[in-house]
C-alpha cells in the first residue's frame, strides 16, 4: 500500500534536484508549462492499489527508489552505439542516451522543409505551433501522475512531422539508449537516473511512414525511463509502428501513447515487451473521424523479477471504425503480467467493428497474469469481440514432438516459438522481425530452458 | 528385435495391459487386431514411451535393450515410430521445419551428419510426392487444418523420412476412403525391409489386404489371446471377436 506522503515525498525529492535549464531556448511558455505539470503532480491523487488502473500492479517499489534527474551535458563519444544498431537497418534513425537527442550517434539526412525528423530541443522554435497545442493538451487531458512529471521534467524527445502525401521510403528509428555510465553518478547516494521523453508524432493528409522504436539498456543498470508519446494521424494517413522494449533487467519503464486518429486513417503496430524489472505501457486510441482503423499486436515475455503491465483504451466515438488487439504474453519463473484492454463503442458509433483478445502462455506455476478484456458498448449496430486464455504446453503435443526424436527443451522451444510467431510475423520489418525473434529465441535458451 | 515380456500397464490407475507377450523379428510385419477397449493403443503409446503410462510388471527389449529405461526421444533415436491414430496438431510449428528438427535430431544422436535445408528440400520433396502429399502441406503448421487423410498421410511422411527400425502404425487406416488407404498402404510397403519390423495395429481387416502381415495377434482384455497368420484375420472379419474370447476363456 502506498501512503499518500511516499508518494508526496518522492515527487518533493525530485523538485528539490531539479535544475532549472534542461532544453536550450527555454521560452517562458515551457517553463509555465512546467512549472505548472510540478504543481499539478505534487496534486494528483494518490495512486493506490485499490485504483482499478493499479490494482495488480506494485506501484509502491517505484516510489522506493531515490531516482536521479540527469542534469549537464552527457559525453556521447563515450557511447558504443555499433552494439545497439540492427545489421543492415536502413533508417532515419534518432537516438537519445539517458533522454538527451545525441546527433552525432544519429543519423539524419537533410529533409525538405515539409520533413522534420529531429529533436525537441532542435526543433522546438520551428514547431512551435504544434508544440504548444500539444503541450497544452496534455496539460488539460492528460493529467495522470505521470504524464504530468515528464512534463515537469522534460529531457528531450522526437519530433516527427510529415506533411501530407508522402510516402516516406525508409522506415525512422527511434532508439532510446539508457546507461548510468555516462552520468558520474555517485551510486551509493541514488537508484540510477531518471529519464522524461517526450515524442509528437505528426502525420499529414494520406502520408505513410513506419516507425521504430526501440528501448534499450545498458547491463545491469536500474534506472526509470518515463516516456510520453502523442501521435496525430490526419485523413488517410498511415503509420505503421513498432515498439521494442528491451530495457535492462533492473530497470522500470513506463510508456504513454495516445494516437489520435482522423478519417480513414490506418494505426497499425506491434509492441513487444522483454526487458525492465518493472514496465508499464499505456495505449490510448481516439477515433476522431469515420473509417479509421488500428491494428495493435502485442507480445510480452516476462520472468522471475519482472513485471509487465499493458492497458489498453480504444475509444470509439465515431461510427464506422475499426479496431483490433490481439495480444499474447510467455510467461516464466514468478514472472508477473497484467493485460487491461478497454474498448468503448459510444452510443453514435454505429458499425463499429471491435475486436480484442489476449493469449497466455504460463510455462510455470508461479507465473501469473491478471487479465482483463472489457467491452463497454451503447450503440446497437456493431461487430465486437473479446476473448481471453490463459494455457500451458500440451502434453499431447510435447509427446508428439519427442516421439519423432527432438528433446523435451527443444520441443517446448518450437512451441512457445509458434505461439509468438503469429505476433513477430506481424512485423513488416523484415530484419526488425528477425531480430525479435533472435531475442524470443535467446530468452527460450539463456532464461527458461537454461539447464538444457 | 523386439521382446514383450509379460507387459502390464496401468493408466489412470486402472490396469489395461495384463501380461502381454510378443515377439517381433527383423523384416516381419505383425497386426495386431482386437475389440474396442481391449489395450491395442495403450500397446502402442506404450512402446513409444508416454509418460502418464505407469509400467507395472514386465518388460521390452528392443535389440536386447531395456527399452523401459529409455526415454521418449530416446525411443525415437533408437529407431522407434508411432504414427498416431489421432496426431496433434503444432500451431504455428512449420511442418517442413518440424521434420527437418526431427531428422536431424535423429541423425545427431547416431552421430551421422546433418541436412542443411536445401538437400532436405530435395529429399521431403521426393518423399511427398510418393505419397501424393500435396507440397503445400509442406509449408503450414504441423497437422494445422489437415484433413483426416492428410494428417495420417503426413505421418507416413514423417515414417518414411525417420527410416524407423520398429514401426507401429496405430489405426492409420481409421477415417480413410480407399483411395487415401492404398496410397498410404503402398507409403508402407516400400518400407518394408530385411531390417525393419512393422506392427500395424487395426480394428479391421481393410488394411490387411493392402499390406500382408507375416502374423496377426488377437489382443482381448490386456492380453494376446490367439495368434495366427493372414487367415486369422479373415476369420475375425467374417466371425467376429466373439469366438476367440469364449476359446481364450475356455
Amino acid at each position: 500500500m502506498i501512503h499518500a506522503e511516499q508518494q508526496h515525498d518522492w515527487l518533493q525529492k525530485l523538485i528539490a534536484q531539479a535544475e532549472p535549464d534542461s532544453i536550450k531556448n527555454n521560452t517562458a511558455w515551457l517553463q509555465q508549462i512546467r512549472d505548472n505539470a510540478q504543481r499539478a503532480m505534487m496534486h494528483c491523487p494518490t495512486i493506490n492499489r485499490k485504483q482499478e488502473a493499479w490494482r495488480y500492479n506494485r506501484i509502491d517499489k517505484l516510489f522506493e527508489k531515490n531516482f536521479k534527474l540527469l542534469s549537464g551535458d552527457v559525453d556521447f563519444s563515450k557511447v558504443d552505439i555499433h552494439n545497439c544498431l540492427l545489421p543492415a537497418f536502413d533508417s532515419h534513425r534518432l537516438v537519445f542516451v539517458n533522454g538527451r537527442y545525441a546527433g552525432q550517434l544519429s543519423d539524419i539526412k537533410k529533409t525538405p522543409d515539409n520533413i522534420i525528423i529531429g529533436s525537441l530541443r532542435d526543433v522546438i522554435n520551428l514547431q512551435l505551433k504544434q508544440i504548444i497545442n500539444c503541450f497544452s493538451h496534455t496539460e488539460k487531458n492528460n493529467t495522470q501522475l505521470f504524464s504530468q512529471l515528464n512534463m515537469a521534467f522534460l529531457n528531450d524527445g522526437a519530433v516527427i512531422h510529415i506533411g501530407d502525401h508522402i510516402e516516406l521510403e525508409k522506415p525512422i528509428e527511434i532508439i532510446y539508449l539508457n546507461t548510468n555510465s555516462l552520468s558520474q553518478l555517485d551510486a551509493a547516494d541514488n537508484d540510477g537516473v531518471m529519464t522524461q521523453t517526450r515524442n509528437i508524432i505528426t502525420l499529414g493528409v494520406g502520408t505513410k511512414v513506419t516507425l521504430v522504436e526501440r528501448f534499450i539498456g545498458t547491463d545491469q543498470d536500474q534506472y526509470f525511463h518515463n516516456n510520453l508519446s502523442d501521435i496525430l494521424l490526419a485523413e488517410g494517413a498511415s503509420l505503421k509502428h513498432y515498439r521494442v522494449q528491451d530495457e535492462s533487467p533492473e530497470a522500470y519503464h513506463l510508456s504513454n501513447l495516445s494516437i489520435a486518429q482522423q478519417k480513414n486513417s490506418r494505426y497499425y503496430s506491434s509492441h513487444m515487451a522483454f526487458g525492465a524489472a518493472w514496465s508499464k505501457t499505456d495505449i490510448n486510441i481516439n477515433f476522431k473521424d469515420e473509417g479509421a482503423k488500428c491494428l495493435l499486436n502485442g507480445l510480452y515475455v516476462v520472468g522471475d523479477q519482472q513485471l509487465t503491465d499493458f492497458h489498453i483504451d480504444v475509444r470509439h466515438s465515431v461510427p464506422a471504425c475499426t479496431s483490433k488487439e490481439h495480444f499474447k504474453g510467455i510467461l516464466y519463473g514468478k514472472g508477473r503480467a497484467v493485460f487491461d484492454g478497454h474498448i468503448l463503442v459510444d452510443k453514435q458509433a454505429q458499425h463499429t467493428d471491435a475486436q480484442l483478445s489476449n493469449d497466455n502462455l504460463m510455462l510455470t506455476r508461479d507465473a501469473e497474469v491478471d487479465t482483463k478484456p472489457q467491452l463497454e458498448i451503447y450503440a446497437d449496430d456493431v461487430k465486437c469481440a473479446h476473448g481471453t486464455t490463459v494455457g500451458q504446453i500440451d502434453p499431447q503435443q510435447l509427446f508428439y514432438m519427442r516421439s519423432r526424436g527432438l528433446s523435451e527443451t527443444t520441443a517446448y522451444k518450437l512451441l512457445c516459438l509458434g505461439f509468438a510467431g503469429e505476433i513477430i510475423d506481424s512485423i513488416e520489418e523484415k530484419i526488425l522481425s528477425e531480430h525479435v525473434s533472435k531475442k524470443l529465441v535467446q530468452i527460450l535458451d539463456e532464461q527458461v530452458f537454461q539447464q538444457g | 528385435m523386439l521382446t514383450i515380456k509379460n507387459l502390464s500397464v496401468a493408466v489412470g490407475g486402472k490396469e489395461i495391459l495384463k501380461g502381454l507377450d510378443l515377439k517381433v523379428k527383423a523384416g516381419e510385419v505383425h497386426a495386431i487386431m482386437g475389440p474396442n477397449g481391449s489395450g491395442k493403443s495403450t500397446l502402442a503409446y506404450t512402446l513409444a514411451g508416454r509418460k502418464d503410462y505407469k509400467i507395472t510388471g514386465g518388460k521390452i527389449l528392443l535389440n536386447g535393450e531395456n527399452l523401459l529405461a529409455l526415454d521418449t526421444e530416446q525411443r525415437a533415436h533408437k529407431g522407434v515410430f508411432l504414427a498416431m491414430q489421432y496426431p496433434v496438431e503444432l500451431p504455428g510449428v512449420n511442418n517442413m521445419m518440424f521434420m527437418r528438427e526431427s531428422l536431424n535430431a535423429i541423425r545427431r544422436s547416431r552421430g551421422e551428419e546433418e541436412y542443411d535445408a536445401v538437400d532436405f528440400i530435395k529429399l521431403i520433396g521426393e518423399k511427398a510426392k510418393q505419397l501424393e502429399l500435396d507440397e503445400k502441406l509442406l509449408k503450414r503448421n504441423v497437422n494445422d487444418g489437415f484433413s483426416g487423410g492428410e494428417k495420417k498421410r503426413n505421418e507416413i511422411l514423417q515414417m518414411s523420412l525417420l527410416e524407423p527400425k520398429l514401426a507401429i502404425l496405430d489405426e492409420t487406416d481409421s477415417g480413410l476412403d480407399i483411395d487415401a488407404l492404398r496410397i498410404i498402404a503402398e507409403g508402407v510397403n516400400v518400407l518394408r525391409d530385411p531390417q525393419r519390423a512393422i506392427i500395424l495395429v487395426t480394428h479391421y481387416q481393410r488394411l490387411l489386404e493392402y499390406i500382408q502381415p507375416d502374423f496377426v495377434h488377437v489382443l482381448i482384455d490386456g492380453r494376446i489371446v490367439r495368434s495366427g497368420d493372414k487367415q486369422l484375420a479373415l476369420e475375425l472379419e467374417d466371425k467376429g471377436y466373439s469366438w476367440v474370447v469364449e476359446e481364450a476363456a475356455a
